[in-house]
């Protein structure tokens, strides 16, 4: 923070030690930690995962959730591992329990593939921040025609200044 | 940010900056914690004193504690306050917000 970040993001660290997360809360402000959540779902139920989404912990997201809004989390990023990567759209099971089990400002990760796919999570679950890189690696998506389309289907895009 | 806030408002010599705002002829635009440090006090660093230049108190957001957080427009609530240029620049136009500490606008006093 010292050098200019304005926020920190944490995954390992904190499930290997959940005070972490109330340690740099209190330094930094809860508005200043992000919790990275890499997660997929194994036998019918999402679990989280830490060392870049190889290492299963025995943590359900359910439980790790809630010790995230116990402990001062103030955002955040979840991404769904099976579908990282893939032609796969964002699970919509794993967004409706973000929206049942989070009042956190959340930012998902992880199959969005499309305009379409921003809309349906906006429109059904009110996900509004989203980060991805696959679908830009298509050569007839831009970010510009992307944000024209989600403005064309009425969703609160910013205006961009330049 | 209570620690960094704590720092800032018990290293600035507020009666020299009190001061100054009072015989200065130029209008203060506070953005972000400058703006928070307008005010009597702040929820968020219980132990300080702001500026007090307006009888309000900063105070926890949501409860539960949650932070704002995302791009909001920012609308001049008096016409003519603001030099044009910078009505032209600011007004209508998003910025980056996230906090969870700030004024409610029960207590804004038409600012």
């Amino acid at each position: 923070m010292k050098h200019g970040a304005d926020k920190i993001l944490v995954n390992t660290s904190a499930i290997g030690k959940p005070s972490l997360l109330k340690q740099i809360s209190e330094v930094s402000g809860q508005q200043a930690l992000i919790l990275q959540i890499d997660t997929r779902k194994i036998e019918g139920k999402y679990f989280c995962f830490t060392h870049g989404a190889r290492e299963l912990t025995t943590y359900t997201l359910s439980e790790w959730l809630k010790i995230a809004h116990d402990f001062g989390v103030g955002e955040l990023h979840v991404t769904a591992i099976d579908s990282e990567g893939t032609r796969h759209s964002f699970p919509l099971q794993l967004a409706e329990q973000l929206a049942n089990e989070s009042y956190l400002p959340t930012i998902v990760s992880g199959g969005i593939r499309s305009a379409f796919d921003i809309y349906n999570l906006y429109s059904r679950f009110g996900i509004n921040s989203f980060s991805f890189s696959s679908i830009l690696c298509n050569p007839d998506i831009s970010i510009v025609n992307l944000r024209n389309e989600l403005r064309s289907m009425h969703l609160p895009v910013r205006q961009l200044l330049i | 940010m209570a620690s960094i806030s704590e720092e800032i408002f018990s290293e600035i010599d507020r009666k020299i900056l009190v001061d100054f705002i009072h015989l200065t002829r130029l209008r203060v635009l506070g953005i972000c914690l400058g703006f928070q440090f307008l005010f009597s006090n702040s929820k968020e660093s219980i132990n300080s004193q702001s500026l007090d230049l307006v009888p309000a108190s900063i105070e926890q957001l949501y409860y539960p504690l949650k932070p704002s957080v995302g791009w909001f427009a920012v609308k001049e609530n008096h016409s003519h306050i603001l030099d044009i240029e910078l009505h032209k620049l600011i007004n209508n136009i998003e910025f980056y917000f996230t906090h969870s500490y700030g004024l409610k606008l029960g207590e804004s006093h038409n600012m």
